[in-house]
């Protein structure tokens, strides 16, 4: 029956077109400059100061780095689970510890590469930007929530020190991350916020709206690096983990507005 | 620990938004399976975009429109004294946004569905077109109803990404259920997330149940007849 012949020789063609793809996926796929490539899983609020790192690098070293970000904890899970990344930027230090612990990331400890500083932001607001002056607020006041986030846990830990965490309760909204803070002051949801400095810093926030609060008003957050285990042979991967160390890359990272390893406040693991 | 809190305001929620649903959908859907409007289909596309836009695209949007800032979310200050924003009433206003789609379109079918003999054959009764679309159109959208109904209640239900950004994890006032899962899951609180992912689990399973239950019962029975 020509029914069935055409169905027979559709199965005995069908297998050549896959091959095809597969040829040309590999072609594709092959990178085109020389060393490896290396793939930076970074925390969402670290971003942009990686992308500015990964530019920087591609100039100094000559070879590209590729940047997937999302939430620390997300990353965290997908490398647990086998995700392909090579180097690993967190946004606290507990979770590239774990993956120190579980042998998934080299070397026994993490290294810090930057610190960040919680900024206090309060727009429209006649009164100087002071942790007391939230008293005198009746609208909602944006912390990330502490129980996600660390810059939420700073932020608490900030406000419990100056006595007004149990007192703000009623007007406190928790948002998901720092990042998720700073949209609802951006867009007049909440009337304050305790936020990170950097995006404060990036979204140029006159300087008469925010305070910046150092050590001891505020704990930093130390964001730690890890490379990871599989990476260990990835020369490309090997030297953005250390380019990151670099004065030349900590310059970058304290213009943005974190703190680096020989700043000031806080001392060196 | 089980936040029975958070699990009594989801269904508060889906409730509210579910019935609010019905009610607006109905006129909406009415309109939309007889109009012959040249802009019916911009209409039908808007009721749509739901289910195409991410979460949280709506989210951000609302976080806009509701902020005291914005006219809407002034003149609602200035109505209520409260904010939109990180109020469950702002939730159940996004939840009637976010799900209209799934209680429109299986209404708009049912609609499309009644046979227009029926009503001019009540119209030459003398009907009123209310007492048509009560005594006529009603009575044969009950499927669709149900449905409607069903739907926009479970997709409420689960509702994450727009709470997450309108919400501010309020307890008792914008702390539903996804979002007390999404936090034990994050905070690596594993027997908290089992116990209240095992109860809408079991839940909405039951619910969706009934509803496909009901219908192929109503369908043995019409082809019975």
């Amino acid at each position: 029956m020509p029914g069935y012949r055409s169905l027979d020789t559709s199965m005995r063609r069908r297998p050549r077109i896959v091959d095809w793809l597969l040829i040309l996926s590999i072609c594709l796929s092959t990178p085109l400059q020389a060393g490896d490539p290396a793939v930076v899983a970074v925390a969402a609020n670290f971003l942009g100061t990686a992308q500015r790192l990964a530019d920087d690098f591609a100039q100094y070293d000559g070879a590209a780095v590729r940047l997937v970000s999302g939430s620390s904890g997300q990353l965290y899970a997908q490398i647990s689970q086998g995700a392909p990344y090579d180097v690993f930027l967190s946004a606290d230090t507990a979770r590239p510890q774990r993956l120190v612990d579980a042998g998934l990331a080299v070397g026994n400890a993490v290294t810090v590469y930057c610190r960040g500083l919680l900024a206090l932001w309060l727009p429209n607001s006649a009164m100087p930007p002071a942790l007391q002056a939230l008293q005198q607020l009746s609208g909602p006041i944006a912390i990330a929530n502490p129980a996600l986030a660390p810059y939420g846990a700073a932020a608490q830990s900030s406000l419990t020190q100056a006595g007004l965490w149990s007192s703000l309760q009623p007007q406190l909204v928790l948002a998901q991350n720092v990042t998720a803070a700073h949209t609802m002051v951006a867009s007049g949801n909440a009337q304050a916020g305790i936020v990170a400095l950097t995006t404060v810093l990036a979204s140029n926030v006159d300087a008469s709206e925010y305070l910046t609060l150092p050590p001891p008003l505020a704990p930093t957050v130390e964001q730690g690096a890890v490379l990871l285990t599989d990476s260990v042979n990835n020369a490309t991967a090997a030297a953005f983990f250390a380019y990151l160390r670099s004065s030349r890359a900590q310059d970058i990272i304290s213009g943005d507005g974190y703190l680096v390893a020989d700043d000031l406040y806080g001392s060196d693991p | 620990m089980i936040d029975g809190a958070a699990l009594s305001l989801s269904l508060q929620l889906a409730l509210t938004s579910s019935l609010l649903l019905l009610l607006m959908a109905t006129p909406l859907a009415w309109w939309l399976s007889r109009t012959r409007h040249r802009l019916a289909p911009l209409v039908e596309a808007t009721v749509a975009l739901p289910l195409v836009l991410p979460p949280t695209v709506l989210g951000f949007y609302l976080l806009l429109l509701f902020s005291p800032q914005s006219f809407i979310g002034q003149a609602w200050v200035t109505l209520t004294g409260s904010q939109l924003t990180f109020s469950f009433a702002g939730l159940v206003i996004a939840s009637v946004m976010y799900s209209l789609p799934f209680a429109v379109q299986p209404l708009q079918v049912a609609f499309n569905a009644v046979d227009r003999a029926y009503l001019e054959a009540a119209a030459t009764l003398g009907a009123s077109p209310w007492d048509r679309f009560v005594s006529v159109v009603l009575p044969l959208s009950k499927r669709g109803y149900l449905t409607a109904g069903v739907l926009a209640f479970a997709h409420t239900l689960g509702e994450f990404g727009v709470v997450l950004m309108i919400g501010g994890n309020i307890p008792g006032e914008t702390r539903v259920v996804s979002i007390a899962i999404y936090e034990a899951v994050e905070t690596l609180d594993y027997p908290s997330a089992h116990g209240l992912s095992l109860i809408l689990l079991a839940f909405s399973l039951l619910v969706l149940w009934a509803l496909f239950g009901g219908r192929r019962r109503a369908e043995v029975r019409e082809m019975m007849r």
